[in-house]
């Protein structure tokens, strides 16, 4: 007997197709009628309220600086991703004589913060960024600072050093990615350009960078969910203080829960930061349609 | 055919007795089954190396029929992890319960009480068991008993003898001598400090009991007064305001409030602070991390008063547990003379009166006892489960200050309003 091939192909997929709804829709959905609830551990009864939890958060100045502290975070790793993950990209096509195997060395010696767990980059942070850490050390004994800076500790240092830390950690992939993009384009059009008598500069505005405008929306996105849900480093490195100054929305959602257990609470800032989240996808996803489509 | 009849009975014969087989072999399996008891505790990070497997090994041998399996994690995130666990429904079958969790895991309903087990125990041992322990170290709360301590103690302070010789100083005993020999100990050229607070946000409850609340309590102060808060009063200021001072003075190494308790006996260990203070709930970590270090102890600087904070960790079996008489076996044998001599003379205070007077005890933590003997200002706020929320609010207050974004003034008295409400709701007011 046979089957339809459209049969096959859904007998195939739905599997992994349910696994996925089960480990990605369900426990979203809990979450979702959660933040209904007055879900107070130390209560033994949990009571359905509404949308008193959002209201209650929407009003409260905690929740409006740990967004502005997320969006500040998200705008910074975003562009610095992306402007040095270029620059970067465009150095090591570069191919200088005699220097191949230099350049293949550095091509996967760049890979290394990316390869390095979480933990393990915060602890390494930790120890270059103390008050007598080898940054200061530097800085120090290059004269550029008298007394040390307490990189983590400080209300104005603390988030550009998480910040970096977490570009850092991540430029690899976005190096790897728009370096893959770069390599895609037809040489031809270099050479033809080159006769024609177009500059570097030209070359880059009028072919390299109109091809990587796709990438960089893709990766744009990418990065805008990941950086508006980073928790791992910020945690390690500053739990969210000195004073707050670091505590972005996934932080504080955790604290709420964990520490106020305010489960019902937590659960309706969980969601509105995947609201947050979702709305900037879309607005990328809309770019890219709009593009394809001109 | 008459074959064929044969060859079906013998089959199912032999299908019978097969079936029979597997059952016995089961059955015999079930009956040999080794039960698998599962602890959650964070201490094995702290204690010195070999210590409680050697306890485990102890227990194993005279329980051949149970194995210890023991589930460990660093202290700072112990607390959340259990209430992740509780939460799914996969609390391990013994816990080990920080002292400042005790009320909020007993009205969670995560630990139940151990009363019932001790009924089934004749009267001598049970009278002795409860009353084995100090007070402060006994794990009540509203007259029945949840937890036995297995470590604990009190801060005070810990220093760095051979530091102190070098400068021709001796353990201060008011907290006015602590900044005056604080100025010897600190030389920034060699990047030695006289002391370093640990005030982190990564880790609050060490933030309070190693730092903010001895030296309240010291300054005459508390936590929480008649049900509300009380540290925004002048003893609270004047906390705040005295670390702030050391660390302007230049005395506490710079970057307080990015260090956590861990990070404090790293620089005690590295010969790069002078002294702190400190429980003796982790005495036992300078021991490991430095032994070669002349490391002491002394009683906490008196400020109006001796005070300090009592802090330890307990066991306790939670109401999810799955082998509940073989946790209380275990809690019997971890609380029994020979096992907890064993673990105070590996490094920790000793909780149980008779060891007290031990010699070798009463020197090794002659500072800590003599703190513990001049105060009863031991826990931070009472009996509500909201004690690690208070925490955060507290430390988050003290940060503004050290940032100079408050006076200490306005930042504990708008800390004192957040915890005020939180008062409100834990005593139903």
């Amino acid at each position: 007997m046979k089957y339809k091939p459209s049969i096959v192909g859904w007998l195939a997929v739905i599997p992994l197709a349910m696994s996925l709804i089960l480990v990605t829709t369900v426990p979203l959905c809990y979450v979702f009628i959660l933040s209904f609830y007055r879900y107070y551990l130390p209560e033994k009864i949990q009571s359905f309220i509404g949308l008193l939890n959002y209201l209650e958060i929407l009003k409260t100045r905690e929740f409006w600086h740990s967004f502005s502290v997320t969006i500040v975070f998200c705008g910074c790793v975003i562009f610095f991703h992306l402007a040095l993950g270029l620059s970067i990209a465009l150095l090591l096509n570069q191919r200088f004589p005699g220097l191949e195997k230099v350049r293949r060395f550095f091509r996967a010696l760049i890979m290394t913060p990316w390869l390095i767990a979480g933990a393990v980059a915060a602890s390494i942070w930790l120890v270059l960024f103390h008050p007598f850490g080898a940054v200061n050390s530097m800085l120090m004994s290059s004269h550029l600072l008298k007394r040390p800076l307490i990189w983590l500790g400080d209300y104005r240092l603390a988030l550009p050093s998480v910040i970096g830390l977490y570009v850092w950690r991540n430029l690899p992939f976005f190096i790897i990615i728009l370096l893959a993009t770069i390599e895609s384009i037809p040489q031809e059009l270099y050479e033809a350009a080159s006769i024609d008598g177009a500059s570097k500069i030209n070359q880059f505005l009028y072919i390299t960078f109109p091809y990587v405008v796709p990438t960089l929306l893709t990766l744009g996105m990418i990065d805008t969910i990941w950086s508006f849900i980073q928790f791992d480093l910020i945690f390690l490195t500053t739990g969210g203080g000195p004073a707050g100054a670091t505590q972005n929305l996934p932080l504080l959602v955790y604290y709420t829960a964990f520490e106020d257990l305010t489960f019902g609470k937590a659960a309706a800032q969980g969601i509105l930061t995947f609201l947050f989240t979702l709305t900037f996808a879309i607005f990328y996803i809309k770019l890219s349609v709009q593009r394809e489509s001109e | 055919m008459r074959e064929k009849r044969s060859e079906k009975i013998r089959r199912i014969g032999v299908g019978i007795l097969a079936s029979f087989c597997v059952v016995l072999f089961s059955f015999n399996a079930a009956l040999g089954e080794k039960i698998t008891l599962t602890w959650y505790e964070w201490v094995s990070q702290e204690a010195k190396p070999g210590v409680i497997d050697h306890m485990i090994e102890g227990f194993e041998k005279e329980n051949p029929n149970i194995d210890v399996k023991r589930i460990t994690d660093p202290w700072p995130v112990t607390h959340d992890k259990i209430i992740t666990m509780w939460q799914a429904g996969r609390l391990p079958d013994v816990l080990a319960v920080n002292r400042n969790w005790l009320w909020e895991f007993v009205s969670l309903g995560i630990i139940e009480p151990l009363d019932p087990y001790l009924e089934q125990e004749s009267s001598e041992f049970a009278q002795e068991l409860k009353n084995k322990f100090f007070e402060a170290a006994q794990g009540i709360f509203a007259g029945k008993t949840y937890v036995f301590p297995l470590w604990g103690g009190v801060a005070a302070l810990v220093y760095n003898a051979d530091m102190f010789t070098n400068k021709g100083v001796t353990p201060p005993e008011s907290l006015d001598e602590f900044v005056k020999i604080s100025e010897k100990l600190t030389d920034p050229a060699k990047f030695q400090y006289a002391t370093v607070f640990p005030l982190s946000e990564k880790n609050v409850a060490g933030a309070n009991v190693c730092c903010i609340g001895p030296l309240l309590y010291s300054m005459g102060g508390k936590y929480v007064e008649n049900k509300k808060t009380a540290f925004n009063k002048e003893p609270g200021v004047k906390t705040v305001e005295f670390l702030v001072d050391m660390e302007k003075k230049g005395y506490a190494m710079p970057g307080s409030i990015t260090y956590t308790a861990a990070d404090m006996r790293d620089m005690v260990a590295g010969g790069k602070v002078a002294m702190v203070l400190d429980g003796a709930w982790c005495w036992a970590v300078y021991g490991a991390k430095a032994p070669e270090l002349n490391i002491k102890n002394a009683p906490m600087p008196k400020g109006q008063r001796i005070g300090t904070v009592y802090n330890g960790g307990n066991l306790g079996i939670p109401k999810q547990s799955r082998h509940k008489k073989e946790a209380w076996e275990f809690i019997k044998y971890m609380t029994s003379d020979d096992t907890i001599y064993y673990w105070y003379k590996s490094g920790y205070m000793p909780l149980a009166k008779k060891f007290a007077d031990y010699p070798e005890f009463k020197t090794e933590y002659a500072g800590f006892f003599e703190t513990f003997k001049s105060t009863d200002n031991f826990f931070q706020t009472g009996s509500i489960p909201q004690e690690i929320q208070m925490n955060r609010i507290l430390v988050s207050a003290v940060h503004k200050v050290f940032l100079g974004q408050k006076s200490a003034r306005e930042a504990l008295g708008e800390a004192a309003a957040e915890y005020d409400k939180i008062l409100e709701k834990a005593y139903g007011g």
